[in-house]
């Protein structure tokens, strides 16, 4: 693995970690804090993302890159997904609407990014390639 | 009409395989007795139809579950013609198990060998005719997917039914003594006479107890015979 | 002596040999899907990652259906007073108003987290990812008595146990079939979720998706006390050896999860139009009749549903339950979508008010508890009937549930009380 995608790794692993555990606090003692939604069990996901990039930076494995960049690109995209339904339910009831940015959905991009990486990457290019090809 | 029945491993794409034999002339019922799904239909080829059978997707013909009970009655007591059997290539090792235990039961055994793309990628190189050189059976590499080798596979298929061979591939000496020595035994007391005596005498040695049941034979009787 | 060993050794011995003979194997190289089992699959990681991945089902399920729910409640509600204004005679306005569109239609306001819970559940399945979560869990599960193989049907349990009791076929050994087949209607299925949304928005807003996951943790984990309890009281065997099949991960089809959903969805509406709307007529019968008594159901009081629910009541009032939460229970035996059905009848038209006059957060807890475990809905027994096949087993599921069910609700009282 190369230097900076271990640095990639770490730097998100820190983020997720400090994320997730103001989301967990704040669920447990009802804290307001701007962004952080009171959210014990998405606090907890963020959590095992951290500890999953952690685990790469030990193991020295891209596997670990991939997939944690996929589960937190999963959640941004999932919080994104209930954010227009939010927006569709206060069309329907006239409520007011209000919506919550989630550190998630700011992540997105960089999440998304580390899925990719593994495709830039040129010792595997050609294997995903043929393997995602093959599914479609 | 000339029967033939698919077998194979579950996740072999046997079920791709089926729709392409059959096409749209499908029948879904239940397995009698249990309510696990049979599928059945019909295959042409040149002049002639046969009734193509899917077995549940299993790894051996233990009977330990309703899905193997389902398989092994139907090949022991129907006695298919041709028995299509479906092998990931890209697994060929584990799915060579179940091959070995319809030869067991004497089937009249054509394989399919299917996700041969998938063997690729994964880095191997099958030599087919080698293989169907040792194993004595016609091979068919499949891609069901693509719908690639889907002729040929019924080509095999009514070949393999005009001329019904039985096959035996021998195990280590050691195990071939003592299957040869039941075997003797089953044959002179006219023990299951419908049944292949290879295959009785094998299942007793792994200690079936549905064989055993239908025997009428205990573990200590057997233990004599082999002292 | 047996020789089981040495003839799975020779089959062995000669597959080694032919395949040596014909197939080469160049340096395994690493597919996306290996890279994905290292981690899903990791020592440590693994059970942390399936319980992320079951948080985002649950998020997905609840928080993106809840704009389709209320898009069909409101329909619902304008359709009933529009009924009950415009149709002349007054009892088949009730019919139509109170039965049909408040009873029926309280339940198809839950029929989108019960599609969204399949369409998940099918992305999770087409994927692949299902045999790598019984695989993490096999050492949990084998503690309790089960293959880490049973693990599979328990999760379809998730969305229905019918199909997830024939999905138990593929587990090998009679035994483990046996114990895994008990436990699964243990497994909080789709038709309970409506009882849970209902309760915990109106107690729990803010935490309803904690609180509903905790229904969802509680149903496993008596699953596994249950699985437990009967393999040592009535079966001695060993757990017997088994082999999993993990294919690739591989992208999710969207048309086979779709037409996954679109064919449960169809179940829905099927069950919708016979036995529920079924159910809601004679629950609308029972709590509108007699009709002068109640004065068209505006006396509830004076009901059959109340007299019925006055006979279980006194079996319930320990929990701290009334007679109406007696009688929703009792329709639910059929399906228990009709659970909601029925108490959007008893509460015509102001459910989430009638609600939090009847009940605290404590006994709104043990009503859900009793929901997930009390009764097999009677699919889920003709299912368990096919595939025991004794009766003996049938009544001992319904038996120990019932106890179960007032144990926990009982257990859910006595710990709020102190608190």
């Amino acid at each position: 693995m190369r230097v900076y995608e271990v640095v990639y790794m770490l730097l998100l692993s820190i983020v997720t970690l400090i994320f997730g555990i103001a989301e967990t606090l704040s669920g447990i003692f009802k804290i307001n804090i701007n962004y952080i939604p009171p959210d014990v069990f998405g606090g907890f996901a963020l959590i095992v993302i951290s500890l999953i990039f952690l685990r790469g930076c030990i193991l020295d494995d891209e596997a670990y890159l991939f997939v944690g960049s996929m589960l937190l690109a999963i959640f941004g995209l999932l919080y994104v997904l209930v954010i227009l339904a939010n927006a569709m339910d206060s069309l329907i009831s006239r409520n007011g609407y209000s919506f919550a940015i989630r550190p998630e959905i700011l992540l997105l991009p960089f999440s998304v990014l580390g899925v990719l990486s593994i495709r830039l990457g040129d010792n595997l290019k050609d294997k995903t390639e043929k393997l995602w090809g093959r599914i479609k | 009409m000339r029967k033939v029945a698919l077998a194979g491993n579950p996740n072999v794409g046997k079920s791709v395989i089926f729709n392409a034999l059959t096409g749209a002339k499908q029948k879904v019922g239940n397995w009698p007795g249990v309510t696990v799904e049979k599928k059945e239909g019909v295959c042409r080829y040149m002049d002639v139809e046969f009734q193509v059978v899917d077995l549940p997707g299993i790894y051996s013909f233990t009977a330990s579950t309703i899905d193997e009970k389902i398989a092994r009655d139907y090949i022991i007591n129907e006695k298919p013609d041709v028995v299509v059997n479906v092998v990931d290539a890209s697994n060929i090792e584990r799915n060579l198990y179940l091959t070995l235990q319809l030869l067991e039961m004497e089937a009249n055994v054509v394989i399919c060998l299917n996700k041969m793309d998938l063997a690729e990628t994964k880095g191997y190189k099958i030599n087919v005719k080698n293989l169907s050189k040792e194993l004595k059976l016609p091979i068919v590499p499949t891609i069901a997917i693509k719908n690639i080798g889907i002729d040929e596979l019924k080509r095999a298929v009514y070949f393999a039914m005009k001329s019904k061979s039985k096959i035996y591939l021998k195990y280590n000496d050691k195990i071939e003594k003592i299957i040869y020595t039941i075997q003797e035994k089953i044959i002179k007391q006219n023990i299951l006479p419908d049944y292949p005596s290879r295959f009785v005498a094998i299942k007793l040695l792994e200690g079936d107890e549905e064989i055993f049941k239908l025997t009428n034979l205990s573990r200590e009787v057997i233990e004599r015979w082999i002292s | 002596m047996d020789f089981l060993d040495e003839i799975v050794g020779a089959r062995y011995e000669l597959i080694d040999k032919i395949v040596s003979k014909s197939v080469e194997k160049k340096l395994k190289q690493k597919t996306v899907s290996d890279l994905i089992d290292t981690v899903v699959l990791d020592k440590y990681l693994g059970i942390p990652i399936f319980l992320t991945l079951m948080w985002a089902v649950f998020r997905f399920a609840f928080d993106v259906s809840q704009c389709f729910s209320d898009a069909i409640a409101s329909l619902f509600s304008i359709a009933s007073n529009w009924a009950k204004l415009n149709i002349p005679c007054k009892v088949l306005a009730s019919l139509v108003g109170d039965g049909v569109f408040g009873g029926l239609g309280f339940i198809l306001v839950y029929l989108p987290p019960i599609i969204f819970v399949f369409v998940a559940l099918g992305i999770l399945e087409d994927t692949g990812y299902l045999p790598r979560a019984a695989f993490v869990m096999d050492r949990a599960m084998t503690k309790i008595g089960l293959h880490g193989k049973s693990f599979i049907p328990m999760l379809l349990g998730f969305g229905c146990n019918v199909p997830a009791i024939l999905a138990t076929r593929t587990i090998k050994g009679d035994v483990d079939r046996k114990i895994s087949i008990i436990i699964n209607p243990l497994m909080s299925c789709s038709a309970r979720l409506p009882v849970y949304v209902l309760f915990a928005g109106v107690f729990f807003a803010g935490y309803e998706g904690a609180v509903i996951v905790s229904m969802y943790i509680l149903g496993i984990v008596l699953a596994a006390i249950m699985a437990t309890i009967v393999r040592r009281a009535f079966f001695s065997e060993e757990l017997s050896p088994f082999l999993m099949e993990m294919p690739d991960f591989s992208m999710p089809s969207m048309r086979s999860v779709l037409s996954g959903a679109w064919l449960r969805t169809q179940i829905f509406l099927k069950k919708a139009a016979t036995i529920l709307f079924a159910g809601a007529m004679v629950m609308w019968y029972l709590t509108h009749f007699p009709w002068s008594a109640t004065a068209g159901g505006k006396l509830i009081g004076n009901s059959y549903a109340a007299l019925i629910g006055h006979v279980v009541e006194p079996l319930i009032r320990p929990l701290g339950l009334n007679w109406k939460a007696g009688v929703a229970l009792l329709s639910g035996f059929m399906a228990k979508e009709l659970v909601v059905g029925t108490f959007g009848l008893l509460y015509s038209g102001n459910v989430c008010a009638g609600i939090r006059h009847d009940f605290n957060p404590v006994t709104a807890l043990a009503m859900m508890a009793i929901t997930l475990i009390y009764l097999p809905c009677l699919g889920t027994v003709g299912v368990l009937k096919s595939e025991l096949g004794e009766w003996k087993w049938v009544g001992f599921v319904v038996l120990y549930e019932l106890v179960l069910a007032y144990v926990v609700a009982g257990l859910i009282v006595c710990f709020g009380r102190v608190m």
